[in-house]
């Protein structure tokens, strides 16, 4: 793939384009479904595809194909051009990074081990099987499997820049529909992992089972405010969806509601906000962000106090900031930014504390795409957890809604944990947090 | 795209390899992407995605892969990767292609295939622009963008199956963004159709504009929304989102042949208040969620899901019509060549009744007005659903009063259904994308306004 992108620099030279960049990326993927006992679902797959962005006269244009023939890049290239055409003059936009020559083979996203085919089958049998073997109420296990994905990235540019990274990862997942009487409640819940051995195919068979379990028997709770602790994976969910709030493009594009706030207070005194693409317990593992420039850990929020935004050369440069190299673009997308390990710093409030607090714990969520208005804040979500008095659970609850302002919500914080919990797919990494006085609708 | 013999050849092949059943569905999408922020045009980008996919039934069985190739090696290839551990003898035979083109329903000028020059389609964003900041001083940022897509496809498969169809899409996305002091919210429209420029050339951008803007205004200043169970009308067009969610995922053949869905053994019972019929639709002409063949090669039809309340079938694809022995209504569709196809809707809609909008808000004492719904989801094994509301105000003494924010609909499937007590005379559409299975697909959402006289609503007061 790199003599691919030395080809359509070549090319782009005989179209007179000087300035460039290239991804190709390419996907090999393999999964596995169960249903009644037997497979429904085995799929072998690959595809790839090569974006090119160029600079002409100070404006951009980008293009991309799924055809990797000569024919099929020059009319790429040639599209990007003319789409360059009609952009806007941008003078902060530019081909920058030089001096990487990089072939990153992970070696924790890339080990040796491979499963066999039929050790996979078994698994994904086993899925579905685990949770009728496992749960009397178990009506059904509509969705099981297992799966393995492969991406290969290739990126160059005009300046010389060659960047290449490979990676691997696995994933399960089940879901247990129980009934009992007139009521059912069903949990689906999964796992990844770069090393299949390490995937947790009981850990998620007994979760989608003990959630349905809970929720079956669940009823409303009042209405009313309540102290609320999220999940951390539902943590992790909520905060993507408000993740505009650290970025530089939505500052200049006038949407991030933390744009004149730079070197403010933004959260809570007791809240640190890290992106660290280099940590080792974190999941991502590209050590290059988009245009090509090495990454590197950022401090985003430091006690409260908003540091800096996340960006790429284009940002700092129009916002007269420094670049912090968190570029992010694929094959068929324009220069954005993006975040990789999202780390909230522990607190120095005591897990062991919470045992005399009295608080909600939401553990599921319906309509996080619908539900949230990032350029409010506002945040109204289907939701069912449980209730914590003295360390204990003390009852589980369903269909309820929970409603705030995110924004504000950060700022008033009354218990940030002094250990860190991580998500399941480990780039989202919190501390146990307490959130005061949220409006739960219920009966 | 694909040379028939190729495609013969290499289902010739999956069928020595014992298939019950093979297709293959070749997939071209070109897209032309524009749009404009802060002003200016800050976007232009287009594309092709061009692949395969492969699909092999054993049984009830689904084995599916898919490339970028179009070379007899490389889908043998796959088709002997995915039957390895399957194979058997013989079963079926091949029967020679019928080449069979059916009508385009849909007919479409200044498609991508015969495209207008960008020089005249950018004005009509800057208009956008201009119109919407001349609205008021609060008006912080404007954006639209125009998307046009143009998928090619050809479908065929070892019934001696040989078909294609063109399919032009077109959608604006126009949003703008209010702020007072430190409080800011957005407005946004986007309409979609199966069409070309024409489609958005036949818009007026200032009345898009002042829309955009009154409903960003409007929601600085509006409360929290009150919470717990109250009767809710739900406005016509996108509110038809609740029927999507609340009832249409469970009527698919993908929830129902796992029993995974709620309505799974209703066929013929009362599911809905008698004043609701509902009916998911393929042919609707140049609507968004339209289309001339499914993904399987079948021709759209309109189907009839509900009738005065009584559950009269579900939308069933080629497996799901295996699994159930329902017959097929064409609705096997999929986003692109990376997935097999699954039931899917098309456009799918409350048909219209005959009471009038004022009668339905009268009517209500105390309880909230959706004039315009945001997006939601379902659990169809429980009809969990909840789809937020966008723009909202209380009713009190039957009258509209105070806009609200924040507010959520939650609630099951088969229980609002019944709580639907007045549908009105005044049926409209909008555009969407919905994701499940089979990747996100274009539908259509729609219905007249409707009265629930009892669902659980979440605000923050």
């Amino acid at each position: 793939m790199k003599n691919m992108i030395d080809k359509t620099m070549e090319i782009a030279k005989s179209l007179g384009i000087n300035d460039l960049d290239v991804i190709i990326s390419a996907q090999n993927s393999f999964s596995l479904k169960a249903e009644k006992g037997d497979l429904s679902e085995y799929k072998k797959a690959n595809s790839h595809s090569l974006g090119v962005r160029v600079i002409v006269d100070q404006k951009v244009g980008t293009s991309f194909t799924e055809a990797l023939d000569e024919d099929s890049i020059k009319r790429t290239l040639e599209s990007a051009k003319k789409n360059s055409k009609y952009g806007k003059v941008n003078p902060h936009e530019k081909i920058t990074a030089k001096g990487v020559d990089l072939n990153d083979v992970n070696a924790k996203a890339n080990v040796e081990f491979r499963p066999e085919v039929e050790e996979m089958i078994d698994k994904a049998l086993y899925m579905e099987k685990g949770v009728l073997d496992k749960e009397p109420l178990a009506d059904n296990a509509p969705y099981n499997g297992v799966a393995e994905g492969e991406i290969h990235v290739v990126m160059g540019n005009s300046l010389g820049n060659r960047c290449e990274h490979k990676s691997r990862y696995y994933n399960c997942y089940t879901s247990a529909l129980l009934k009992k009487d007139d009521k059912n409640a069903m949990h689906f819940h999964s796992d990844l992992k770069r090393d299949y051995r390490d995937l947790d195919f009981e850990g998620c068979i007994d979760e989608s089972i003990e959630v349905a379990k809970h929720l079956l028997d669940a009823e409303q709770i009042k209405t009313g405010k309540y102290d609320v602790m999220f999940k951390t994976d539902l943590f992790q969910n909520i905060f993507d969806s408000y993740s505009m709030m650290f970025s530089a493009k939505a500052v200049i594009d006038k949407r991030s509601p933390w744009r004149d706030n730079l070197g403010e207070m933004v959260a809570s005194d007791k809240i640190t906000f890290i992106d660290n693409p280099l940590y080792k317990e974190g999941f991502s593992v590209t050590p290059f962000d988009s245009e090509g420039y090495l990454k590197q850990e950022n401090t985003l929020v430091k006690n409260g106090k908003l540091e800096q935004f996340i960006h790429n050369s284009a940002t700092a440069s129009e916002l007269g900031q420094e670049n912090n190299f968190c570029a992010s673009r694929s094959s068929k997308s324009p220069l954005g930014v993006g975040l990789s390990n999202f780390i909230i710093k522990e607190g120095t409030d005591s897990e062991e504390s919470l045992k005399a607090k009295e608080y909600v714990e939401i553990i599921k969520a319906q309509g996080l795409h619908s539900g949230i208005n990032a350029i409010s804040g506002d945040f109204s979500l289907g939701v069912s957890g449980r209730t914590w008095k003295n360390g204990k659970v003390t009852g589980y609850f369903k269909d309820v809604t929970v409603n705030g302002n995110f924004y504000e919500m950060l700022k008033s914080i009354s218990f940030v944990g002094d250990k860190l919990h991580h998500s399941d797919d480990k780039t989202f990494f919190t501390p146990k947090i307490i959130f005061p006085s949220l409006s739960i609708a219920g009966n | 795209m694909l040379n028939s013999q190729t495609a013969k050849d290499v289902i010739d092949y999956a069928l020595i390899r014992g298939a019950d059943f093979a297709e293959l569905f070749v997939d071209k999408q070109t897209f032309e992407t524009f749009a404009m922020k802060s002003s200016q045009i800050d976007d232009v980008s287009s594309g092709i995605n061009f692949g395969i996919g492969v699909r092999l039934i054993y049984g009830t069985k689904v084995l599916y892969g898919y490339t970028n190739s179009t070379k007899k090696e490389d889908l043998i290839d796959i088709v002997k990767s995915l039957s390895a551990k399957d194979m058997r003898d013989p079963i079926n035979t091949m029967t020679s292609f019928d080449y069979m083109k059916y009508d385009d329903r849909h007919a479409v000028s200044n498609g991508l295939l015969n495209n207008v020059d960008l020089d005249k389609k950018i004005p009509f964003l800057l208009e956008i622009d201009k119109h919407t900041r001349a609205v008021s001083d609060k008006i912080q940022q404007v954006t639209a963008g125009v998307s046009q897509y143009l998928q090619e496809v050809e479908i065929y498969n070892s019934e001696g199956l040989q078909t294609s169809d063109t399919r032009n899409h077109i959608r604006l996305r126009a949003g703008t963004i209010a702020k007072d002091g430190s409080i800011q919210d957005s407005g946004s429209y986007s309409p979609g159709a199966m069409m070309g420029w024409d489609y958005i050339n036949a818009m007026d951008p200032k009345t898009i504009s002042e829309e955009i803007a009154r409903e960003a205004i409007t929601k600085l200043t509006a409360e929290a929304c009150p919470a717990g169970n109250m009767p809710v009308v739900i406005d016509n067009g996108f509110g038809g989102v609740i029927f999507h969610e609340a009832c249409g995922h469970l009527l698919e053949t993908t929830s129902v042949a796992k029993k995974a869905s709620v309505f799974h053994d209703k066929l013929g019972e009362m599911i809905a208040s008698s004043v609701v019929s509902a009916v998911d639709d393929g042919t609707l002409e140049n609507y968004w969620g339209s289309i001339n063949i499914d993904d399987e090669g079948m021709p759209a039809e309109k189907t009839q899901l509900i009738k005065d309340g009584k559950l009269t079938s579900f939308m069933v694809d080629r497996l799901g019509s295996m699994k159930t022995g329902y017959e097929r209504t064409g609705s096997g569709r999929r986003e692109s060549y990376k997935y097999a196809p699954t039931s899917r809707m098309r456009n799918t809609y409350i048909e219209a009744g005959d009471s009038k909008i004022e009668d339905m808000i009268g009517s209500v004492e105390n309880g909230l007005y959706c004039k315009k719904m945001g997006g939601g989801s379902v659990s169809p094994g429980t009809g969990e659903f909840n789809f937020a509301a966008q723009e909202c105000y209380l009713i009190e003494n039957g009258k509209v009063s105070t806009a609200v924010k924040g507010a959520t609909l939650i609630g099951s499937g088969p229980k609002s259904l019944k709580e639907i007590s007045m549908v009105g005379d005044n049926l409209d559409f909008a555009a969407g994308v919905c994701g499940s299975v089979s990747g996100g697909v274009l539908v259509t959402v729609g219905q007249p306004a409707i009265k629930v006289d009892n669902i659980l609503v979440g605000g923050g007061k």
